[in-house]
Parts: structure tokens; C-alpha cells; sequence
């Protein structure tokens, strides 16, 4: 696929390195210089370009990219500014980083098709893992629905995923299993591999130390983590 | 083989079939005879990390690098912990 990114702060910086890494084609676009040669090596294009101008963002084509994406947050009126523009420019769909409601509110308006809150985002899921030391991640689907991923409660060990009846009692759906697996590294020492089952089968064994990807609604979810 | 050996040998088997108790029953015993093993130590910090006992496991791996500041491997394992 091919991505645009605008603004290259951490956040942008971060997206358009791991985008590549991915084998994406990424245009990498800031108009701090300094910022643009440090990924020049890193990305298929990186450039010098004030975002805020309407001319020399059209001489990039964007209609040709799947994504475009304004990560900067901190100068407002250059986020906005440049998601205006580049939806004139044609760009097929903008994802646009947001600072504030107001902020969020104004992007959505102006045409961007995703708006991110990504300190808020982490916010959450951080406080989700210190208040509930079992909880290693956290993804608000709604209001009502969340994805959250839990050590394996000890009543789980041992049963299939059917015999837990997390669906019929819980009201739960396990979507994936994350295990540890040993095995030998060398001739001496054993190590630990990760391995991800997703939609595991329901004759699946839950084992110790396994950590479960659940869905379900939120209150349904809070009752699980309070098993033992 | 001495007698740490063997043990040693039969807890990496428990360890890894998976029958975590065991296992770690082994390598507490032989740090009851050695408390310094450094291998037992080590897997012990692996076997926490296997069964998401993140704060044994850093204690374990922490131990190590006590013993040993330059173990590579104790310390890689503990950096990632952090992470987790």
C-alpha cells in the first residue's frame, strides 16, 4: 500500500518507519529539515514541505495514496490547514491526529475519515494495566463492548474452552490465546517462544500462564477478571 | 553427572513438557543445595516469565545479573520485561 505521512514528530515519525519496515511505500513529509534526514534512509521518499501549502501539496499526487496521514497535533491550525487541503488534493482517506475534543470534532468535519486521540488511547490502556494487574491490554470497542487481554483465571487452567463455558455462563468470546512456549534455545539453555492462536478451537486447552484476547461486553469482562 | 546435573537436566524436561510445578519444584532444590546455581536461576526466570509471574521472573533474572553483571541474557530478558 501506499501511505503519506505528514509530519514527522515521535508519532509520525514512528508510523511512517514502522509502515515501511512493513514494506509500504511511504512519503515522509515535515518542513523541519532535520527531521526529514533522519528518515531518509528509512522510508521510500522523505521531503521538505510546508503542508500548509496548497501548491506545493498538490504537486504530490495524493490521490494516488491509500492513506494520508496529519500526525501533528500541537499546531492546530496546521492540522487543520492541511487536512482541508489535502482532501481538496483528492486524497482517497485521511487519518489525522487530534489534541483536543474540539480539535476532533473540527477533523471530522472537515472530511478526515479517522481521528485518533493516541495519548488518550494509551491513557486508557496504562491505567486499565496498573489498576488491574491482569490486564496486559485494552481496546474500547463502545461504550458497552471491549477487547481486553487477561492472564488465564486459575478456574480456566486445564479446561478447553468449551468446558469453561465462557460464552454460555460468561457471556464471553475468547478470540485468540497468547502462550509462552519453552523450548531448548541451545544445547543447554531453554527459552520461551510466542505463540498467538487465533479463533482458537474450542477444544483448545487453556494452560497456565496463557494469556486469553476476550471480547465482550464490559460488565461481562469486569466479572470475568474478578474470577479466581 | 553430579547430583545438580541431574536435577537440572530433569527440570528442563518438566519444564519443558509444560508441567510448570514440577519443574519448578527441581530447580528450587537445587538452589537449596547451590543457592548461587546460575542455571537454575536463570530458567527459573524463564519459567516465570512462561506463566506471566512477571515479578518472579525479574526477581529471578535479577539475581543473575548479581551474580554475574554480564550476562547477556539476563539482562535482555529483563529489559523486555519492562516492556511488557
Amino acid at each position: 500500500m501506499e501511505f503519506c505521512v505528514i509530519g514527522l514528530g515521535r508519532f509520525g515519525s514512528a508510523i511512517a518507519q514502522t509502515l515501511a519496515r512493513k514494506g509500504h511505500e511511504v512519503l515522509a513529509i515535515d518542513r523541519d529539515e532535520g527531521r526529514v534526514q533522519e528518515l531518509e534512509d528509512k522510508v521510500s521518499q522523505a521531503l521538505v514541505l510546508d503542508a500548509t501549502n496548497e501548491k506545493a501539496l498538490k504537486s504530490l499526487g495524493l490521490k494516488d495514496f491509500d492513506w494520508v496521514i496529519i500526525a501533528m497535533s500541537q499546531d492546530i491550525e496546521a492540522s487543520i490547514l492541511s487536512t482541508m487541503l489535502v482532501k481538496e488534493a483528492g486524497a482517497k482517506k485521511v487519518l489525522a491526529k487530534a489534541s483536543s475534543d474540539v480539535h476532533a470534532k473540527i477533523l471530522k468535519r472537515i472530511g478526515a475519515d479517522r481521528v485518533i486521540f493516541p495519548e488518550r488511547e494509551m491513557g486508557q490502556k496504562v491505567a486499565e494495566s496498573l489498576s488491574s494487574p491482569r490486564i496486559f491490554d485494552y481496546i474500547e470497542l463502545s461504550p458497552e463492548y471491549s477487547i481486553v487481554e487477561i492472564v488465564a483465571p486459575k478456574s480456566f487452567q486445564g479446561k478447553t474452552i468449551k468446558q469453561t463455558e465462557a460464552r454460555t455462563k460468561y457471556g464471553i468470546h475468547i478470540i485468540a490465546i497468547k502462550r509462552k512456549k519453552p523450548e531448548m534455545e541451545n544445547e543447554s539453555k531453554v527459552t520461551a517462544r510466542d505463540l498467538i492462536l487465533v479463533a482458537p478451537d474450542p477444544n483448545e486447552e487453556i494452560l497456565q500462564g496463557d494469556l486469553l484476547v476476550i471480547l465482550g461486553k464490559i460488565e461481562n469482562i469486569e466479572k470475568v477478571k474478578e474470577l479466581k | 553427572m553430579n547430583d545438580i546435573e541431574i536435577l537440572l537436566e530433569k527440570a528442563k524436561v518438566y519444564f519443558l513438557s509444560q508441567n510448570y510445578n514440577e519443574a519448578e519444584k527441581l530447580f528450587l532444590k537445587i538452589l537449596e543445595i547451590e543457592p548461587n546455581n546460575l542455571d537454575a536461576l536463570y530458567h527459573l526466570g524463564v519459567l516465570k516469565e512462561v506463566i506471566h509471574d512477571i515479578e518472579g521472573a525479574r526477581k529471578y533474572f535479577e539475581r543473575v545479573l548479581e551474580i554475574d553483571p554480564e550476562n547477556k541474557e539476563a539482562r535482555e530478558r529483563l529489559d523486555k520485561l519492562a516492556e511488557i
